[in-house]
């Protein structure tokens, strides 16, 4: 496995493994917006690291434990690219803080979702394995996630997503003429993975899996529902009005995590 | 609604004016600089996620700059916001590793058409729906690089999803190859296929199938037939080529189309 030199800042993530201080830990946020807001959660110190393209990022002591927060951008082509720097910088254990879009019906603005695998319907994980290769989380830092959830006594639902190159499929299709161009093909996917109990869509957490499961490295997501588009409904973004309270639910969890993922 | 923003731009048809043509880098602060080569009064608009944007005025044709972010699907969901706001024309202007010999480090290339190795540009359409550019529009690009001579190639893209192993790039954490990826830079060049970059045909098939206008041209920063590694020497040169050609191509397509005198 390459590991680059101590002092190597590498070309898109813009940190090297000494100014990470050789964190072995991520936190993988898509919004760079919540990047600092979350550090400053996590740890009042949090220290700026980096701001290059999609990749801004901070690093943080939880528990004892070196974490960097970093955001990956939109997608799963910089998720890639991310993960390939931030192995090589020596970090180990992966944490995707993503948006998704509800496709059951159960599913709310603000609910939060373990995810354990997902459907690869994007490009970037097919260039690292076949599509018969699963897109599956890390047993062990799932489990310390679930039951961190427990313990903060916050809901969370597990399941399965579908990670997407498209943009997400809707069903009230009146606001693009690319919507209404895709109308069947989206209400199609829509009641088929709805069927087979996919949960929500993302757009790079199939990717992260299946990138981490080849290099041997551990990754798990949590996921928020921000989009849901049915034909009786639809609303988009609405998470984005309460920052700080969306962060500070992340930051009880996540300081379970790494004081508990220590003993593993 | 005309001041509604957008979800990942943060932009509103208010606040583009009208625009129609944008010019999309992949990475916010060559948004800034390219705004304001193209104008020392442009106008900084917003700045969310990594989407930075600003508005350039050319003799009174306005023109928006938005940083894209990197790879097909940030491309694919940032001409969709802006062509709810008006955008017609999409210039993509990025950075490019060599398939072929003949292209040199600094050089332009431009894309005519591209090699579908992403996931997005096959989804909504059939895999061999062809991902061509706006011929009139290239064409204007072109006779702005042969303006200042600046050396430049025409040719077919293949854009990847990956930067390593899609672009047959060996030095990645694991350092292994899919063996169908094994060997895919020597069958590019022998298939005609002259660059590598990360966005141009998702680009081209979406602005194909929404009937607008898109081109896309490259600096090269990397000769993979020498090295795997971007240049920094290239960079800087492959720099005050795509700014040359920017500028001087849109005022030639402009011209044509009447916009300015």
């Amino acid at each position: 496995m390459k590991k680059a030199d101590l002092n190597e800042i590498l070309y898109h993530i813009g940190f090297s493994t000494q100014m990470i201080e050789k964190a072995e830990h991520a936190i993988l946020l898509d919004n760079s917006e919540y990047v600092q807001l979350l550090a400053k959660a996590l740890d009042k110190n949090a220290k700026f690291i980096a701001d290059n393209r999609e990749y801004l990022s901070y690093l943080v002591e939880v528990s004892g434990k070196k974490v960097v927060v970093v955001s990956t951008g939109f997608g799963a082509p910089p998720m890639g690219i991310g993960l390939e720097e931030m192995a090589m910088v020596g970090i180990k254990n992966f944490i995707r803080l993503g948006e998704a879009g509800a496709i059951q019906y159960g599913l709310n603005i603000g609910d939060q979702l373990i995810i354990k695998g997902a459907i690869r319907k994007e490009g970037t994980s097919q260039h690292y394995a076949p599509l018969n290769y699963p897109a599956a989380a890390s047993l062990t830092l799932t489990q310390v996630i679930r039951k961190a959830f427990e313990e903060a006594e916050i809901q969370a639902k597990p399941g399965i997503a579908v990670s997407l190159d498209m943009l997400w499929p809707v069903e009230n299709t009146t606001e693009h003429i690319f919507d209404y161009l895709n109308e069947d093909l989206y209400h199609e996917l829509l009641k088929k993975w709805r069927k087979q109990n996919v949960q929500c869509m993302d757009n790079a957490v199939s990717a992260m899996f299946t990138i981490c499961n080849v290099f041997g490295l551990k990754s798990a997501a949590i996921l928020d529902i921000v989009m849901r588009n049915f034909e009786d409904s639809s609303v988009r973004g609405g998470i984005h009005s309460n920052p700080q309270e969306r962060v500070e639910k992340w930051a009880k969890v996540l300081k379970i995590v790494y004081r508990e993922y220590e003993s593993q | 609604m005309i001041n509604e923003k957008q979800y990942l731009t943060q932009l509103s048809a208010e606040m583009v004016e009208g625009a129609k043509y944008a010019v999309l880098p992949g990475d916010p602060k060559r948004a800034k600089d390219l705004a304001f080569m193209l104008d020392p009064n442009a106008k900084f608009l917003a700045l969310n996620r990594q989407h930075g944007s600003y508005l350039a005025d050319i003799q009174g044709c306005k023109v928006l700059v938005v940083s894209t972010g990197m790879g097909c699907p940030a491309i694919s969901v940032t001409t969709i916001e802006l062509h709810k706001l008006g955008i017609t024309t999409f210039i993509r202007l990025g950075t490019s590793g060599t398939i072929k010999e003949q292209i040199n480090l600094g050089d332009i290339c431009f894309t005519r058409a591209a090699v579908k190795l992403d996931g997005i540009s096959r989804e909504y359409v059939d895999e061999g729906y062809p991902a061509v550019a706006n011929f009139a529009l290239t064409q204007a690009f072109v006779d702005g690089a042969k303006q200042h001579n600046i050396p430049y190639y025409v040719g077919i893209t293949a854009s990847s999803d990956t930067f390593w192993p899609g672009q047959e790039r060996h030095d990645n954490y694991s350092g292994y190859l899919l063996r169908s990826l094994q060997g895919a830079i020597a069958e590019w060049r022998a298939l005609n296929v002259a660059n590598f970059e990360m966005e141009a045909s998702a680009l081209l098939t979406i602005a194909q199938v929404l009937n607008v206008r898109a081109a896309c041209f490259c600096g090269i920063i990397a000769k993979r037939t020498e090295s795997e590694e971007p240049s920094h020497e290239g960079k800087e040169k492959a720099q005050l080529h795509w700014e040359k050609t920017l500028k001087s191509g849109l005022e030639i397509d402009m011209k044509r189309r009447g916009l300015i005198k």
